[in-house]
């Protein structure tokens, strides 16, 4: 088993704790109000992925898809359950993390590849290949911030891509950019995950799940709907949004 | 026209436990609360179906699947109905939280009110989920209650007739006894195994790490000084604008010092601003790297580390301007020197103690830099920087034994100013201190580090 999941819950602390400072703090705990409400964003998920799988994870805004991902990816702990992770994991959760506005997108390049657990020598050999996949080759030495969006993106993704995983992470990563920017992605991200061993894609296009992935998992508001093969699961899904839509419309 | 719940529309979907509402009648969703309102649930979603002819194909599709789950109940094997996905896993809950308390309320009544009450119920449970609780005993990990309710019952309803004997003794579940679960009520600890990088060598994870580090260091140099115009010399000049206020002040117009007062006040306000530079620093280390920590999967303690290594390149410039007094104020040179080393290792390591510290208190607490500050204020006033500690009253001689940073202060005026190589229990303490405030720095750090993310 490549990633084991079971019955894990991920409960947010939200209400006044986050927003009061020390005094606050301290002056409550004299008065005995400490009030926290909670918000629960993953109840009781469970799943398991072996080798080879393409797990596709669907559901509506707020579902915890995200939530889920972090915590597969170890920057969240799960308040109860059992996670166990076995290979290396590359975790593209959001494609512009890292950069730093002010630095040169060669320095950037060089800090993302850092934080993405890549080797000086690795970049020194790939950059050539990075501009080049980006299409940045005349903008070496410009601050980050001074790029468009999609060409941030496109740098983003060029760095990201060069990840060689056992376990594959993305967060709707593939719906950023132009026409042909997408396809060239999706290409590459193809490539990778036959690579890779095992990959969780999180999109709101049912047709590139069905496209892509074996196995989907359906959220909805942190719980878990349905976990199983991709066309019976994306067939409920949209049979799903069709019933809401009606529906909503009737109303 | 009645309201509806996604949420009742969502159970429509759930897998396996639900039963399409097109046929059915009478079927209810026994599992969660809204089994209260099974009917209701159906009687909503089939009215407005009848209403809007463009539904009409989204009732007629279900009929294919729905012809094999009505078939599911009927069976009393011990089956999980599979028919459907082959690799399908029946995940949810058992009971709901209502349904749970309920059933533990019961049981403090005694078996009694048990074997009457829910007698009607444990038909469909047994009929339509058996299959989970026998076959998923890992399901008992997270919650123990669950998996012995259903077998309990199986066991109740068999001595229905008789509610005695039920009374006195404790069925036997097969999960063990009931008394046991009640004695110990777990609390469930998350486990989390990643075990990432299984196969890379020990000297590629230092060489990841280092590339890291040496970027991070770089760019906390280059945004700290870009568009500054004297850029990396303000770090070497504040400390020495502090020494020259103080020298006027108190060594001209207070007439304090001895001879070796430049050299003593400069000491002093050079290992002061180490330290008081290194942890602001490090405090907002954290706090200021949130939008990397919360996506990408780093340790944390890389950041750290690199914001002090940055706060030690600016004392060792210092050091460089310390050097031309020392020369000026005829310091005595020698080997002994080759000791200063020793302060500034054990003061690298009680910054890295305390940025630990500081760093996750500032998540948590913004107002942190504010009382560090008056703090660090309070500090530097109690470490004789700009007065002899033997000019207090003996009685208060105590409060610089246990100033950490006075201890480094005057470890370092003794090897410079009076060329002494100070004794044992001066390395000790130095040591001692650094080395506590890294353990505990390191410990509360680890402790807090999992609550970090709900604050960024």
């Amino acid at each position: 088993m490549v990633i084991d999941v079971k019955n894990i819950s991920v409960i947010y602390k939200t209400g006044d704790f986050k927003q009061i400072g020390l005094k606050e703090y301290i002056v409550r705990k004299i008065k005995k109000n400490m009030k926290t409400t909670q918000f629960v964003a993953l109840d009781n998920i469970s799943f398991t992925l072996e080798n080879g799988d393409l797990l596709g994870i669907i559901g509506t805004n707020g579902a915890g898809k995200s939530t889920l991902l972090k915590v597969i990816s170890g920057i969240m702990h799960p308040v109860k359950g059992q996670v166990s992770v076995n290979g290396k994991i590359a975790a593209l959760l959001e494609l512009g993390s890292g950069f730093d506005p002010e630095l040169t997108i060669k320095e950037n390049i060089y800090l993302r590849g850092a934080i993405l657990g890549y080797t000086r020598a690795f970049i020194d050999e790939k950059y050539p290949e990075i501009l080049d996949y980006s299409e940045l080759e005349d903008f070496e030495d410009r601050p980050f911030k001074q790029l468009s969006s999609g060409m941030k993106s496109r740098l983003a993704f060029a760095i990201s891509c060069l990840v060689e995983p056992d376990i594959l992470i993305l967060d709707e990563v593939l719906s950023v950019g132009d026409g042909a920017f997408r396809v060239k992605s999706e290409k590459t991200m193809q490539e990778i995950m036959k690579n890779g061993c095992c990959t969780l894609f999180v999109s709101h296009s049912v047709p590139q799940i069905r496209r892509l992935c074996n196995k989907v998992l359906w959220l909805d508001k942190g719980k878990q709907i349905a976990f199983g093969d991709a066309n019976t699961i994306c067939d409920k899904y949209e049979r799903y949004l069709e019933t809401v839509a009606n529906m909503k419309k009737k109303k | 026209m009645s309201e509806f719940n996604v949420d009742d529309i969502l159970a429509e979907f759930r897998d396996g436990s639900r039963k399409k509402p097109a046929p059915a009648e009478s079927t209810p969703a026994p599992k969660t609360a809204k089994s209260i309102g099974a009917t209701d649930i159906i009687k909503s979603i089939d009215a407005p179906k009848k209403e809007v002819p463009s539904a009409t194909p989204v009732k007629e599709t279900p009929t294919v699947p729905e012809k094999k789950i009505p078939a599911a109940p009927e069976k009393k094997t011990v089956t999980a109905p599979a028919e459907e996905y082959d690799d399908y896993k029946p995940t949810e809950p058992l009971f709901s939280i209502e349904q749970l308390r309920r059933i533990e309320a019961q049981r403090k009544e005694g078996f009694k009110a048990q074997s009457e009450a829910p007698a009607q119920k444990t038909p469909e449970v047994k009929a339509e989920k058996p299959a989970p609780v026998v076959e998923k005993p890992a399901v008992r990990e997270a919650k123990p209650t669950v998996a012995e309710k259903p077998a309990v019952r199986k066991t109740d309803s068999a001595p229905a007739r008789k509610p005695e004997p039920v009374a006195k003794k404790k069925p036997a579940t097969i999960f063990g006894d009931i008394e046991e679960a009640e004695k110990k009520p777990k609390k469930e600890k998350a486990v989390v195994k990643i075990n990432s990088n299984p196969f890379t060598s020990f000297t590629d994870t230092i060489k990841q790490n280092r590339f890291l580090f040496e970027e991070l260091v770089k760019r906390d140099f280059k945004k700290k000084y870009k568009r500054t115009i004297l850029g990396m010399l303000w770090s070497v000049i504040s400390p020495f604008l502090t020494f020259l206020v103080q020298l006027f002040i108190f060594g001209y117009l207070f007439r304090r010092g001895d001879s070796n007062y430049v050299i003593y006040l400069l000491t002093g306000n050079l290992m002061f601003h180490f330290f008081s530079d290194t942890t602001n620093t490090g405090m907002f280390s954290l706090y200021s790297n949130a939008a990397v920590l919360s996506k990408i999967n780093v340790s944390k303690s890389i950041f750290l580390l690199s914001s002090n290594v940055a706060g030690v390149f600016n004392f060792l410039l210092t050091l460089l301007v310390y050097f031309l007094f020392m020369i000026f104020t005829g310091v005595n040179f020698g080997p002994h020197l080759i000791l200063m080393i020793y302060p500034i290792v054990c003061m690298t390591i009680f910054n890295i103690g305390i940025s630990y510290i500081l760093s996750a208190l500032f998540v948590f607490f913004r107002d942190i830099q504010y009382l560090y500050s008056i703090a660090t204020t309070l500090l530097m006033y109690l470490s004789a920087i700009f007065y002899y500690a033997d000019s207090l009253p003996a009685n208060i001689q105590f409060v610089f034994a246990f100033n950490p940073i006075y201890r480094y202060i005057a470890y370092m005026r003794q090897l410079v100013i009076d060329s002494i190589v100070p004794d044992l229990t001066s390395h000790l303490i130095c040591l001692g201190f650094a080395v506590g405030a890294l353990v505990i720095g390191y410990l509360f750090h680890k402790k807090t580090e999992k609550n970090f993310v709900y604050y960024y």
